[in-house]
């Protein structure tokens, strides 16, 4: 603690005045020879203790008025990293004070008196060493060393925008940082950082010229998103590393959110500490964080799911969406609008949300064109934080699903073929007199090829397909199933639905290109359930499939009443970890098992999908099943366009195989840049695309502002995603994908204690200082001593000292009855008479004047 | 010639203009001591007089004057005629000479433009009354103490008594501690014949051995008057500055101290403390009588006669 007005505290020797009026007082004593000792004695026995406390206390508060007075007059400052705190000080000498009122009000000795007076000299000299002392520290601590580069890092992320009394935050740590920049000396140089979705240099050498640092702050914009803190810090030392001045300070101006500190990342602050302590002279890491509101309004479109994962134009798809209030306070948004590709907007309204408490949207939509879509929900909503009122969904809109079933039975009657009741599943013919559009039955999305197992040949290549079935076919010729078997490793769907005829040996020995079993069961024997026998079904309470599942979700489903005449019992590795059972027969035996072979699919039913060993043609819930189970192994190979926000994304897209193998080889050394578009519309630093085994990877890195983000496909595979591309006018054309929303800029957590004290302790050797307000801010870049003035609580206190003392000394004063003058009942006789006799005296004279 | 003249201080203590207004209040005077007169009182002491009591055997030493010869002339027995004595009253004033009467307030009523203290107050007092009592030939006794007895002055009626007194009040200057009841105890015992007992005091003594000791003359069936003299600093301690309080009975015993501080307790003990002994004198059928040096003492001493003759005329 320093003073800032260090002689006027020598008015401290005030504190004695009171003092020496009760000394002087004492000491001017009039001698009084007094007869009734007896009754004073007992009076002072009675009453010694109780008044010594209430002449103490009176003392203590004359005294501490005083010293509030002049500690308040002499301007105390507490420096925000003290030396000797104020906390420690201002009650020491406030102690002091009470300490020798009680000793003034004790001491007999004349001695004790000149103690008394050498100990607030003592005091006062101490008090203002000390606060000397420390005011030296003090500037040696914070002095600047000649000229500086500062780096100013501003926050840019999302919930910078949040608006406080009329400003969002990202103004405030504007308005903050210019104020920063006019303190600086004319030859000090600034960089500007704004940190948010991407970290921007605004000035890669500081500048000290004054007029370009103002045409910055100009057009200074948050990037939305999250901040990352280190990489902004990083890069603002790499600037500072090209600056010409000595001195180096880093100031970051944030709302202390949490995100994008990193502080679990240990190793990542190293690596910073160390590119700062390379600098050639370690930078001065100053914090501000600026006040975050109490409450605020906040509503987040927290999440958009699809129904389904395969969409096609032949059947609608629901889109959930869900709305959170972030905020602090209940929130009634008129309501969330859902926005096609197309321009078609959707509303529903929604109900007020409490703090904390989510609402689910459901919209329902037919997609009339295929191709990639971008869907857009709105919040309608007039809150504190506008960036995360709306997200977007990329849908991949298939036009036709191919599927490819082979058959075993080799019927030459097309009804009596085992792939007669599923081609009419997936795909029932049109009624000869209605086009596609007036059908009932609506667009088709499937489209099936039926083949016969022997056919299979080299003619057939299943990369046309998304799903292909194997129906009750007894084995495959080797050329044939070793494609097949490398259609599953790419991403290929497979289902097989073994019959009478199929060989186990056949299933249970084929392998995938890898080495790993094909089947993810074995085929153990084909079990026919004895007539008179109770009929088995599929367990429904264990089928866990997807597909399963949305059918029993149906109330009407017909499902239960499955009965299974024959079946192939089915043996699975329990130690085969890439395969899961999905759905068991009543008996316990597995009734359909998956395996997930590389990027594909593979599904192994114990029954048949014909009127072969069970009833299932007949039920309602057939069609239904099979198109479910044909969309799930369909959509293992659908391209994943949207993400949760990442450092570093992969997208991975298959590419459609090349005529040859040397071309393949060829691809496999390709890795180039490539342009991605942010959803500002500018480009991404950093995206590269690899090119390699009938897949393309592309790695981005830095997007993680939510939005939709546009890839430019490369020449060579253009082909291959052309599907995917989307060519608006008033967008990039490119592969849209989108990046979710975080919540964690929506909820506005503020950086912990614990957490601030990992980042304080990893920049401990930049003497890490958290600014408390925007002057601690100036005043430590510019060299002056950080902390705040206290006189105002000490004028408060001296006022509180000062009614204090008027109550104590009234209620002293009505407890010693000083104010009234009591009468003790004693009256001579002649007293009275003399007092009648001058009462009738005047009674006389009144009569005689009238 | 010097020491004569210093033989007569005594006489200050009879101010002429104080004994004039008694005497014009002849007749309130006449009627407080009326019962004082001779005559008036039938003593219970058997002497000669003319008023025949009863007989009694003569035992030897008796005065042969009073054989009744005529019952001797009858009987041949030898009887001592008895009769009821009418006496003067018999007054004993008790002076207080401790130290705490020394005290010199400024309120107190001046005389010779000085204010009194209550010793010479006292003094006052005790001088008018003796010449009252003994003008009306009435017999007057003096015992001034302090802690102990200072002198013990039997009562006489004479006239040339009244110098003895006088000048023994004159002589005695108030010192040392007070010491109320064990000297009234004493006091009682010396003082055979019942009468009237004066006590000027402060009493400032236990109260509950004072009681015991005004009980003892009550025992011995003399009337008892209080005159309880206080000095109006002592009733309304008016100090409102720091001050060095100095006992005036023990010497070297002081305190420093803030009047205000202390007023209120200090007042409500006096007050608690004259209570108690109007209190106990009401009950033992004591005249009390309180007596501010404020007042004049003429003033005081006329309205305590008029109070008592209003309360013997009823």
């Amino acid at each position: 603690m320093t003073f800032i007005n260090l002689p006027i505290l020598f008015g401290l020797g005030a504190i004695s005045i009171p003092v020496i009026i009760h000394l002087f007082n004492r000491r001017k004593a009039k001698v009084i020879e007094w007869g009734a000792m007896r009754f004073l004695m007992g009076s002072l026995i009675s009453r010694k203790r109780r008044v010594l406390v209430e002449e103490i206390i009176l003392m203590a508060l004359r005294c501490l008025l005083l010293a509030a007075l002049v500690l308040a007059a002499s301007r105390p400052f507490s420096p925000v990293q003290p030396g000797v705190s104020w906390l420690i000080l201002l009650p020491l000498v406030l102690g002091a004070t009470i300490l020798l009122a009680t000793t003034a009000i004790m001491a007999r000795d004349r001695r004790w008196q000149w103690a008394l007076y050498a100990s607030v000299a003592l005091l006062v000299i101490s008090l203002a060493t000390v606060s000397q002392w420390e005011k030296v520290a003090q500037l040696e601590k914070w002095k600047s060393a000649g000229k500086q580069d500062v780096a100013i890092v501003i926050d840019g992320s999302s919930s910078m925008r949040l608006t406080v009394e009329g400003k969002t935050n990202f103004q405030r740590a504007v308005e903050e940082a210019r104020s920063l920049i006019q303190a600086l000396g004319p030859d000090d140089a600034v960089t500007i950082v704004v940190a948010g979705g991407r970290t921007d240099v605004r000035t890669p050498v500081p500048v000290n010229v004054r007029g370009d640092i103002d045409e910055i702050f100009e057009q200074l914009q948050p990037h939305g998103g999250p901040m990352s803190v280190l990489e902004a810090i990083e890069k603002a030392g790499a600037s500072l590393a090209r600056g010409d001045n000595a001195a180096k300070k880093v100031v970051l101006i944030t709302d202390g959110q949490n995100v994008g500190w990193d502080t679990a990342k240990p190793e990542r602050w190293q690596y910073v500490a160390k590119t700062l302590s390379d600098l050639p002279t370690k930078p001065r890491v100053v914090t501000r964080f600026l006040e975050q509101p109490k409450t605020y309004q906040n509503i987040a479109v927290s999440a958009m799911t699809l129904s389904r994962t395969v969409v096609g134009t032949d059947r609608s798809v629901s889109v959930d969406v869900q709305v959170e209030n972030t905020g602090r306070e209940t929130a009634a948004p008129d309501g969330v609008q859902l926005r096609f590709q197309d321009g078609t907007v959707v509303s529903r309204p929604l109900d007020p949300i409490e703090p904390g408490q989510s609402q689910y949207v459901r919209f329902s939509h037919q997609f009339s064109q295929d191709g990639t879509q971008v869907l857009t929900a709105h919040v309608t909503y007039n809150d504190d934080l506008i960036d995360d009122n709306q997200q977007s969904l990329v849908v991949e809109v298939l036009a036709t699903l191919p599927v490819l079933l082979v058959d075993g039975s080799a019927q030459a009657r097309e009804e009596d073929r085992s792939t007669f009741f599923l081609e009419m599943a997936l795909s029932p013919p049109p009624e000869e007199e209605l086009t596609e559009e007036e059908s009932p039955l609506g667009r088709q999305l499937v489209t099936v090829r039926v083949v016969a197992a022997p056919d299979l040949d080299e003619r057939i290549d299943f990369d046309d397909y998304r799903v292909v079935m194997l129906v009750d076919v007894p084995r495959l010729g080797a050329e044939a199933a070793k494609r097949l078997a490398s259609y599953v490793s790419y991403g290929g769907g497979l289902l097989v639905t073994p019959g009478e005829r199929s060989e186990a040996a056949f299933y249970n020995g084929w392998q995938l290109p890898d080495g790993q079993p094909m089947m993810p069961a074995q085929l153990v024997e084909r079990i026919n359930v004895a007539d008179g026998a109770d009929s088995i079904g599929p367990a429904l309470d264990q089928c866990k499939h997807t597909a399963f599942t949305r059918v029993i979700a149906n109330e009407e489903t017909d499902l239960g009443t499955a009965a299974v005449n024959a079946y192939w019992q089915l043996q699975v590795d329990p130690a085969d970890s890439g395969v899961s059972t999905g759905a068991l027969l009543d008996g316990g035996d597995p009734l359909l098992v998956e395996r997930v072979a590389s990027e594909g699919l593979v599904a192994l039913s114990a029954i048949s999908l014909d009127d072969n060993g069970n009833n299932l043609v007949t039920l309602n819930s057939f069609l239904p099943l099979v198109h479910e189970l044909t969309y799930h192994l369909a959509a293992r190979d659908m391209v994943q366009l949207n993400h949760s926000p990442a450092e570093i994304l992969t997208l991975d897209f298959p590419l459609q195989p090349t005529g040859t193998a040397d071309q393949a080889s060829e691809e496999e050394s390709q890795r180039q840049a490539v342009n991605v578009t942010r959803p500002s519309g500018d480009l991404l630093d950093q995206a590269a695309v690899e090119i390699r085994d009938r897949r393309m990877l592309v790695t981005v890195v830095g997007a993680e502002t939510p939005g939709v983000y546009r890839l430019q496909v490369p020449e060579q595979v253009g082909q291959s995603l052309e599907k995917l591309v989307v060519k608006q006018e008033d967008q990039v054309t490119g592969v849209p994908f989108a990046v979710e929303l975080s919540l964690d800029e929506s909820y506005l957590e503020g950086l912990s204690a614990a957490q601030e004290a990992i980042a304080q302790g990893h920049f401990k050797e930049f003497g890490y200082f958290r600014a408390g307000d925007a002057e601690q801010l100036i005043a430590a870049v510019s060299g002056n001593i950080p902390g705040h003035e206290l006189w105002k609580y000490l004028a408060v206190a001296a006022l509180v000292i000062l009614l204090v003392e008027c109550f104590v000394t009234r209620w002293v004063a009505k407890r010693r009855k000083t104010d009234t003058m009591p009468q003790v009942a004693f009256v001579s006789e002649g007293e009275k008479m003399s007092s009648f006799r001058d009462r009738a005296r005047e009674m006389v004279a009144q009569v005689r004047m009238k | 010639m010097n020491e004569q003249v210093a033989d007569h201080t005594y006489l200050r203590l009879l101010r002429s203009e104080s004994l004039n207004r008694i005497s014009r209040l002849e007749l309130i005077a006449r009627g407080v001591v009326e019962g004082f007169v001779t005559g008036r009182h039938q003593s219970p002491y058997k002497g000669t007089s003319v008023e025949f009591a009863e007989h009694r055997q003569y035992v030897p030493g008796d005065d042969l004057r009073d054989l009744d010869w005529r019952v001797f002339a009858k009987s041949d027995r030898y009887y001592i005629k008895q009769y009821k004595e009418e006496t003067n009253l018999r007054a004993t004033i008790l002076l207080d000479a401790s130290g705490s009467m020394a005290y010199r307030g400024d309120r107190a009523a001046a005389i010779d433009g000085e204010p009194v203290s209550k010793f010479d107050y006292a003094r006052y007092l005790a001088a008018s009354l003796t010449y009252l009592l003994v003008n009306q030939q009435d017999a007057v006794g003096l015992v001034t103490f302090d802690s102990e007895v200072k002198q013990y002055i039997p009562a006489r009626s004479s006239a040339r008594h009244i110098r003895v007194l006088l000048q023994e009040m004159d002589k005695v200057e108030p010192a040392a501690d007070t010491g109320l009841g064990t000297i009234f105890h004493d006091i009682a015992e010396r003082v055979h014949r019942r009468g009237l007992v004066i006590v000027i005091s402060d009493l400032f003594d236990d109260v509950e051995q004072l009681t015991k000791a005004l009980h003892h003359f009550r025992y011995r069936k003399h009337e008892v008057v209080l005159l309880h003299v206080m000095a109006d600093e002592e009733l309304t301690f008016p100090f409102d500055r720091w001050s060095d309080f100095r006992d005036l009975e023990i010497p070297g015993v002081h305190e420093e101290l803030d009047p205000l501080t202390l007023r209120a307790e200090y007042l409500a003990r006096v007050q608690e403390f004259i209570n108690r002994i109007e209190s106990e004198c009401g009950q033992m059928e004591i005249d009390y009588v309180p007596m501010n040096t404020h007042v004049p003492f003429d003033v005081a001493l006329a309205g305590f006669l008029a109070t008592r003759q209003q309360r013997s005329g009823k």
